[in-house]
């Protein structure tokens, strides 16, 4: 006598060892296999050739595993979060390692100010500039995602030195004889941390889906 | 994705993706019930193998085009229902106006008549 549970059992040992491992895919090629089988049964076929159709349709365990491996292979897919994560940390340094520069130099509050505000604008710009693509119909289809990075990267590195003064801060730097010693690494936190703040906030949060797949950055996967 | 002879297989795989969004255009649908309409408002000439379905969906799903719910069906069973989002909505819109470049060049051709200025 046909089981239907002991063979839906069965199938679903076979997808698992076939490598579908992501038990809502499992669940709802599950919930297809059991329409099908409902289906032909409502029109005259017996169980278990319903089930033995319906899991031919289904598709073989590999070749079903080999179309959902095909989107989790991505490049990416592994690691998308840390970059979330890693914006996360850096801005966190970046406006701690500039509170130590600022305190270092003795700035006053307007000056701070001014400097606060340039990073803010850095991470606003970072995580802003994709809303501008619709506004750029000058630019041409395939070449759209070269320029408005090239956008981008001008803005706020125009927006760094505008707002944070490098060079001013580099001779005041060395004014407190701070270059030379610990100096450079405070330097570096807070002139460097900022753009790097800038490039992980862009990946993390400004590609759409499809574009991250344009630049190797697909999604999560929803295998495994 | 697999097609029967009717059409061919590259062609069937070109238009998952607008049939897909399509189908959710008039509704949300799950799985088996797209394959189901896919198969019937073609007359049987699409004919895609069940399983390769899924990943497709859940590529749409990633890419932001669709949203997935699970809801109990009449037969007491989880199923998952697809439906479609805004950037599902733009995509369709786009790939509508795609297709309809095809088929206004193709029929024009093939009737013999003037091509007809389309938008791209």
């Amino acid at each position: 006598m046909f089981n239907i549970e002991k063979a839906i059992s069965g199938w679903r040992k076979e997808m698992l060892a076939a490598g579908v491992k992501n038990l809502n895919a499992l669940n709802e090629l599950q919930e297809h296999l059991l329409s099908d089988v409902d289906a032909q049964m409502r029109s005259g076929t017996e169980a278990e050739t319903a089930f033995s159709q319906a899991v031919q349709r289904i598709g073989s365990p590999s070749e079903v595993c080999e179309e959902f491996a095909k989107f989790r292979s991505r490049p990416g897919a592994a690691f998308e979060s840390w970059y979330l994560v890693a914006a996360v940390l850096l801005i966190i340094v970046a406006f701690f390692g500039t509170s130590l520069v600022f305190a270092k130099l003795r700035m006053d509050l307007v000056q701070r100010i001014v400097g606060f505000l340039g990073l803010v604008v850095i991470v606003l710009i970072a995580c802003t500039w994709r809303r501008a693509l619709p506004y750029l119909p000058m630019v041409p289809e395939q070449r759209r995602g070269y320029a408005v990075i090239f956008l981008w990267l001008t803005t706020a590195a125009l927006t760094a030195l505008a707002a944070f003064g490098v060079p001013n801060v580099v001779i005041r730097l060395a004014e407190e004889g701070l270059i030379g010693s610990n100096g450079l690494v405070v330097a570096l936190i807070w002139s460097g941390v900022p753009m790097a703040i800038a490039v992980c906030v862009f990946l993390a949060w400004n590609l759409s889906p499809q574009e991250r797949a344009r630049w190797g950055m697909r999604g999560r996967s929803t295998l495994n | 994705m697999y097609s029967d002879p009717m059409l061919a297989k590259e062609l069937v795989a070109a238009s998952t993706e607008p049939l897909i969004l399509s189908l959710l255009s008039k509704g949300e649908s799950y799985g088996y019930a797209l394959i189901q309409d896919v198969k019937r408002l073609s007359g049987d000439k699409i004919e895609w193998t069940d399983g390769m379905l899924y990943p497709v969906l859940h590529r749409m799903e990633e890419n932001g085009w669709i949203k997935a719910r699970w809801v109990e069906s009449e037969t007491g069973r989880k199923r998952k229902y697809y439906s479609l989002k805004k950037d599902g909505e733009k995509a369709l819109k786009q790939k509508q106006e795609q297709w309809s470049v095809v088929a206004s060049v193709l029929g024009a051709l093939w009737t013999g008549g003037e091509l007809t200025p389309t938008k791209a």
